[in-house]
């Protein structure tokens, strides 16, 4: 069968805020090309595709339309998984195995964050139903992802935003053979990479409903948070989150671990083949690696947030966050 | 039998991407496979309905269904438009493809033997061989003549030229139009659409200088454009198209109307319902240009009803009975059965 769509992409899905009640909402398409994802961020070659001339071409479709597209090819089991806590080298591990030839990485891709956006339960019904559609369209969107830009599947590797670490369990539930890697860091480092930024999750802190609605908090509330207790909570929840549904196909590593040999064994828990990219994995990790022209040196910079690391910080990471890197720092599953 | 049952095995996927409305498909079938849409003695049955063209020189009309197919041997033809109306059964089954397809669907019954004069199809076509079987010829196709036998069916795309006969013995097929819109239909909506524009409304300055005249032109294909190039256009255009759709004539069996405990849901929308918000608590449906709006609560309701097409009330009663008193529920199904958007049925 022909594979209409090649090359496009979507790139913008906004369910509804409660997409098991409205599903009837528009998906976003970018015709790619064959312009490779190489990229750090999925956002970045989508900024620089629609920054060619002329532009590149857009399209909308409703959820129906992916799902549609994603059936004209073949299924695809994911080469692996990536999920996080923010700031712990994550980029950098997808980075490397972008150098394991012929592999697929999609890194932070907006619409499987938005499908995988944890939403408050509405009915029976309807919640399992929802399970049942965005499932399906994950299966499309990683389907599309595979077999970009010229049909023949590839090995896919996709990692996630932190925020998405909260639908880690359902994730295992769907493809409980798919291989996955948790990155923990020290949450003193990483609340002090956090702490002044308002991106990502740290912007739920303005929408406290929303926030206790992803992060599950009963009896305490967002608005009721300083900026480190509610940093500290959030890395906790994401520990915790994934310590609850750990499996034999479930790795866990730490940014202090990471290293060239660290990188190679990744790649070989995901099945990829590396032995003639180890030079390059030398050269990324020398790098920064959210840089998408790949010039920038990497700088260590953990004796930097430690000694910067504020007492209300320690303290808050003691308390809310300490425990749960600790637990999961002692599980077998630490690569 | 639904758009998957007839194409079988050619996934419905497959034939929406890659041959509706660009090229013909032949899909064999077991030769029983369309029995339960009809059957001879119900078309016989037919020959009084209103809208059947029965043409025969062989004498009156026949008595029964052997008559009846003799006389199709003998050179009589049958023809029934809007076959959909003829029983509930069709009604449902154009219904059900119109949903999937999001177009208009009608049917039409054809009968006979011999040869038939070429035509070229108005719209695509979906030909399900009933009984019988018949030849098709086509002047400019790959395959210039294909076979269709009972339980086989054939799908033309719009403007395809073909004739057909049937040599040996009577065909009964069942014709299914499919009235997808086209390049033109698209074009009379944009135009809709900016005279909303009041730029478009200036007057045209036939007598002045080139320049001006020029100018007016080159603003004028600016401001089509940019509403042709909205990378939503055919989204806002679908959507459309299927809040307007009409609703499709059916048959009501008699006395099978009212709302009791025995009684079947079948939706009868034409679209498939599309469930938007309309507020922090509301949501609404459109169908056949009619909007209906719902509180929030109802909405799993609705979903229910979309899924399933065809149930039980008791069904419907039961799965939300936690949640709803049986009189709410059975007002919201009259409110629905009001508006056409279902009916009941004795089951």
């Amino acid at each position: 069968m022909k594979h209409p769509g090649l090359g496009w992409l979507p790139i913008r899905l906004l369910p509804d805020r409660q997409p098991a009640l409205f599903e009837d909402t528009p998906v976003r398409w970018l015709e790619f090309g064959s312009t490779p994802l190489d990229d750090p961020f999925l956002d970045q070659t989508v900024a620089k595709v629609r920054d060619t001339s002329p532009a590149a071409r857009e399209f909308v479709t409703s959820q129906d339309g992916l799902l549609q597209l994603g059936a004209t090819l073949p299924p695809v089991r994911p080469a692996g998984f990536i999920f996080h806590i923010s700031r712990c080298g994550s980029t950098l591990v997808s980075n490397s195995l972008r150098a394991a030839p012929g592999t697929q990485v999609i890194s932070e891709s907006r619409p499987s964050g938005a499908l995988l956006r944890v939403c408050a339960p509405v009915s029976p019904y309807l919640d399992a139903r929802w399970q049942r559609r965005r499932h399906g369209l994950l299966e499309a969107l990683f389907s599309l992802y595979a077999h970009y830009p010229d049909g023949v599947a590839k090995p896919l590797i996709v990692k996630f935003s932190s925020i998405d670490t909260m639908s880690l369990p359902q994730m295992r539930q769907w493809w409980p053979d798919v291989p996955c890697l948790f990155i923990v860091r020290d949450p003193v480092e990483v609340i002090v990479s956090t702490i002044s930024t308002s991106k990502g999750w740290r912007s739920l802190k303005d929408n406290p409903p929303l926030a206790n609605e992803v992060f599950g908090w009963n009896g305490c509330s967002a608005d009721a948070m300083t900026n480190e207790e509610y940093c500290a909570r959030v890395l906790g929840r994401f520990m915790e989150t994934a310590a609850s549904c750990l499996s034999s196909r479930t790795e866990i590593v730490d940014y202090e671990d990471l290293n060239q040999a660290r990188l190679v064994r990744i790649a070989e828990f995901f099945g990829l083949k590396v032995p003639q990219a180890e030079p390059t994995i030398k050269q990324l990790a020398a790098l920064y690696s959210k840089d998408p022209r790949g010039k920038q040196p990497f700088e260590d910079d953990r004796a930097r947030k430690q000694a910067s690391a504020t007492k209300e910080i320690r303290l808050a990471a003691r308390t809310w966050a300490m425990p749960f890197y600790n637990h999961i720092r002692a599980l077998p599953a630490l690569l | 039998m639904d758009l998957s049952a007839i194409l079988a095995p050619v996934p419905v996927v497959e034939f929406l991407t890659s041959f509706l409305g660009t090229q013909h498909l032949f899909v064999a079938g077991d030769p029983a496979k369309f029995g339960s849409l009809l059957s001879w003695q119900q078309a016989f049955d037919a020959l009084g309905h209103t809208g059947t063209t029965f043409t025969w020189s062989g004498g009156g009309a026949p008595s029964n269904v052997e008559s009846f197919i003799n006389a199709l041997n003998g050179g009589a033809t049958f023809e029934l438009d809007r076959a959909e109306t003829l029983h509930s059964s069709l009604g449902d089954f154009s219904r059900r493809l119109g949903r999937e397809l999001c177009a208009p669907v009608t049917t039409q019954l054809r009968a006979g033997c011999g040869h038939w004069p070429e035509l070229q199809t108005s719209c695509d076509l979906l030909i399900l061989q009933i009984a019988g079987a018949r030849c098709f010829n086509f002047s400019s196709m790959p395959d210039p003549a294909v076979q269709l036998r009972s339980g086989d069916a054939l799908y033309l795309p719009r403007a395809c030229t073909y004739s057909s006969s049937s040599p040996t013995e009577p065909a009964l097929e069942l014709v299914v139009s499919i009235h997808t819109s086209t390049s033109l239909d698209l074009m009379r909506w944009v135009v809709e659409l900016l005279a909303k524009d009041p730029s478009l409304h200036a007057p045209v300055p036939r007598f002045q200088d080139p320049a001006a005249q020029v100018a007016f032109v080159t603003q004028l294909r600016r401001t089509v454009a940019a509403t042709l190039r909205a990378p939503e256009l055919l989204n806002e255009y679908t959507r459309a198209l299927d809040d307007n759709a009409p609703s499709l004539a059916g048959v009501r069996p008699a006395g099978s109307e009212i709302l009791n405990d025995e009684a079947n849901i079948v939706l009868i929308a034409p679209r498939k319902l599309a469930i938007r918000r309309a507020g922090a608590d509301c949501a609404y449906i459109v169908s056949a240009g009619k909007r209906l709006m719902f509180p929030l609560d109802a909405i799993p309701l609705l979903h229910f009803l979309n899924d399933l097409q065809d149930l039980p009330v008791s069904r419907f009663y039961q799965e939300f009975e936690n949640n709803y008193s049986q009189e709410d529920l059975a007002e919201f199904l009259g409110v629905l059965a009001a508006n056409s958007i279902l009916e009941f049925r004795s089951a």
